[in-house]
């Protein structure tokens, strides 16, 4: 096992990844910038390093001051978290050149799904479906015939694409060619990289994802599935449940080995999930892998009693995960809601400032995965989320009484919160009968009484 | 220290002596937390400077990071109190810290000027070695060399004050940086809203 720690992260998944250092008896070296001099991670921490002013550029993306803290502290190891430099596979090189080890998997792996195209190819050689798509865009001819083929609407995408970035949805041919050159436009500027690919759309996908665990001797099983259907307008998760509901049984198991397949076509090590879109017909399609921890494993770690994150560093030490896949077997059902410093009233706009009283719920069945307590500050620097509460209960609908009692207890003052949508959508009748997808919040939660939406072709 | 020589100015601003009995225990608190060594705040009938002498600046550091020092193991403890250069240190001399932009260990240059004596612009006062490279410490502008804060081999922070100057000559030959320095006072006396 390692002795000592470095976390190139902040907020609740600095604390989580803490929290899992102490339970292995592995010390903890925080790092922080100027505007979290205050922040929880730091107060847990064995050893702690200013690595610069407040914007990430500066400071938790600046891997000079990273693995420099990391040499001077004696560390062994580097646990990246989730965003910054997690699935940034350079960084995990220059941690290898260092003698630190990166808790994550193979640096190949990271180029491999990094890179959206290769990964397509890399899956269908695995027989992991995905969806039709044109591969990059080379004649407004070859993109009409594409699209004619599998039929519209269909979606642009940027190869080099992020957060919606360079993305178009194209409902008819006439509108096909503005809209390539405007996507090819945006990536250019945002990516400086203006290759676009065009997907067939599916029309009301659930997203649903699974968790694959792998050792380094090739030991690789799933840990069961995820269903993130619900999702901000610009596909951002917002509530994520395990097991996904009413999943046909034969999809299920179908969804499940197709992800270990995947994980072994790219000699896959460590925590990762494959995301799949999953259609009205039960076809589901490949979309993406997060060679990563995720915001929303908490789900999967009650359902299943894993410590994901243990796992994940005692993986990156050497050991053998000694998890069979029978052994693997959901226990009743969890829900996670990601409380965001965002007002849902004004299209989920980020709030920052100094917080008041904070009341975290508790009780049987609750976990709570925050940084945040009363008159701490939520700077403006970095992402909004506050804390995730996570309930569990024997089945579904208790799991989601239970967390509409921890959300009226919860108690978050001097922010505005998503603590309010999150009780709406959970009254919802189509999201208490499971008929959720990733446009389900914009169209009947958001905007209920404008159909206008569907002329967008979702 | 109150310094009476503004005119006074009939604005419904707090009178000199409202505002040193109401705010200038405030300030002062988060003055000595910054690494700043002298500031100086404008009211319509009078001018507050404060001050801090390098030997304040020298206790102040251990006890603001107390909290981090005591989980810190033992062969990076930082050691501010053991240093032994302390200046002589006169009220109301502009005193700057020289901070460190990179994570690092430090090393004081061979030729480090004794107290007292001139810095020259852009000398090189040491180096913090982070990925096995030196990283020179370099002096922005010139003035008098007061002490060295943290010892050779120790771990720095990033923004961890390093060196204490004395701009007195910099500052009489150029009256421009007064206006200048009353720019952060700003930010003081308004906390930043983040």
């Amino acid at each position: 096992m390692f002795e000592k720690i470095l976390i190139a992260n902040r907020g609740e998944i600095a604390v989580r990844v803490i929290r899992a250092c102490r339970e292995l008896g592995v010390k903890v070296v925080a790092v922080f910038s100027e505007a979290d001099r205050d922040a929880l991670h730091v107060r847990m921490a064995d050893e702690t390093y200013c690595i610069g002013p407040p914007q990430a550029a500066r400071s938790y993306l600046n891997v000079p001051n990273i693995i420099s803290a990391a040499e001077v502290a004696g560390c062994d190891a580097v646990h990246p978290g989730y965003g910054f430099l997690s699935e940034n596979a350079t960084f995990a090189e220059i941690c290898a050149s260092h003698g630190l080890k990166f808790i994550g998997p193979p640096v190949a792996a990271i180029s491999l799904m990094g890179d959206k195209a290769s990964a397509k190819v890399r899956m269908l050689e695995a027989g992991v479906p995905v969806i039709p798509g044109s591969g990059i865009v080379a004649s407004f001819d070859q993109a009409k015939a594409f699209c004619r083929e599998v039929g519209y609407p269909v979606l642009i995408k940027a190869t080099a694409g992020g957060g919606g970035k360079g993305m178009r949805i194209v409902g008819r041919e006439a509108d096909l060619s503005k809209a390539i050159t405007a996507a090819s436009t945006e990536a250019e500027a945002s990516f400086s990289n203006g290759a676009v690919y065009i997907e067939k759309l599916l029309t009301h996908p659930r997203h649903i994802e699974v968790q694959v665990l792998a050792d380094e001797f090739g030991h690789v099983i799933h840990i069961g599935e995820r269903d993130c259907s619900v999702q901000k307008p610009g596909h951002q998760k917002l509530l994520e449940e395990a097991p996904a509901a009413d999943l046909d049984p034969g999809v299920r198991t179908r969804l499940c080995e197709a992800a270990v397949r995947a994980a072994r076509a790219v000699e896959y090590a460590n925590a990762g999930t494959l995301e799949f879109l999953v259609g009205g017909d039960n076809q589901f399609y490949f979309m993406e892998m997060n060679t990563r921890i995720q915001v929303e494993h908490p789900v999967t770690e009650i359902v299943y009693g894993i410590d994901l994150v243990a796992w994940q560093i005692r993986i990156a030490a050497g050991e053998r995960l000694t998890i069979r896949q029978e052994d693997i077997q959901p226990r009743g059902h969890a829900i996670e809601c990601r409380i965001n410093a965002e007002d849902a009233e004004k299209s989920f706009q980020p709030a920052s400032g100094r917080l008041g009283t904070v009341l975290m719920p508790g009780g049987p069945g609750i976990r709570i995965d925050t940084h945040i307590y009363s008159g701490a500050a939520v700077p403006p620097f970095y992402d909004s989320l506050l804390a995730k509460i996570s309930a569990h209960g024997r089945d579904r609908e208790s799991a989601i009484r239970r967390m509409q009692r921890a959300l009226a207890e919860t108690e978050i003052h001097g922010v505005a919160t998503t603590i309010p949508i999150h009780q709406r959508i959970l009254e919802v009748p189509s999201f208490r009968q499971a008929r959720t997808h990733v446009t389900w919040l914009r169209e009947e939660v958001l905007q209920p009484v404008q159909p206008a939406v569907a002329a967008r072709g979702t | 220290m109150p310094d009476n020589n503004a005119e006074p100015n009939s604005s419904a601003e707090p009178s000199l002596p409202q505002f040193i009995s109401q705010r200038v225990s405030t300030l002062a608190k988060m003055f000595a937390e910054t690494p700043l060594m002298s500031l100086r705040v404008e009211t319509p009938d009078g001018t507050v400077t404060l001050e801090k002498s390098a030997a304040d600046q020298l206790a102040e550091r251990p006890s603001q990071s107390a909290r981090f020092a005591q989980h810190r193991t033992a062969q990076h403890d930082r050691k501010h109190r053991t240093i032994g250069l302390t200046p002589g240190a006169e009220p109301g001399q502009p005193y700057e810290t020289i901070n460190a932009e990179i994570v690092g260990v430090f090393h004081p240059a061979p030729d480090l000027p004794m107290p007292g004596e001139p810095v020259e612009d852009n000398g090189v006062l040491g180096y913090i070695e982070a990925l096995r490279l030196q990283n020179p410490v370099r002096n922005a502008k010139r003035g008098t060399f007061v002490s060295q804060i943290v010892e050779d081999g120790q771990a720095v922070d990033f923004g961890e004050p390093l060196f204490v100057i004395d701009r007195t000559e910099a500052v009489l030959a150029e009256p421009a940086p007064l206006a200048e320095s009353a720019e952060p006072l700003e930010q003081i006396v308004e906390p930043p809203r983040i």
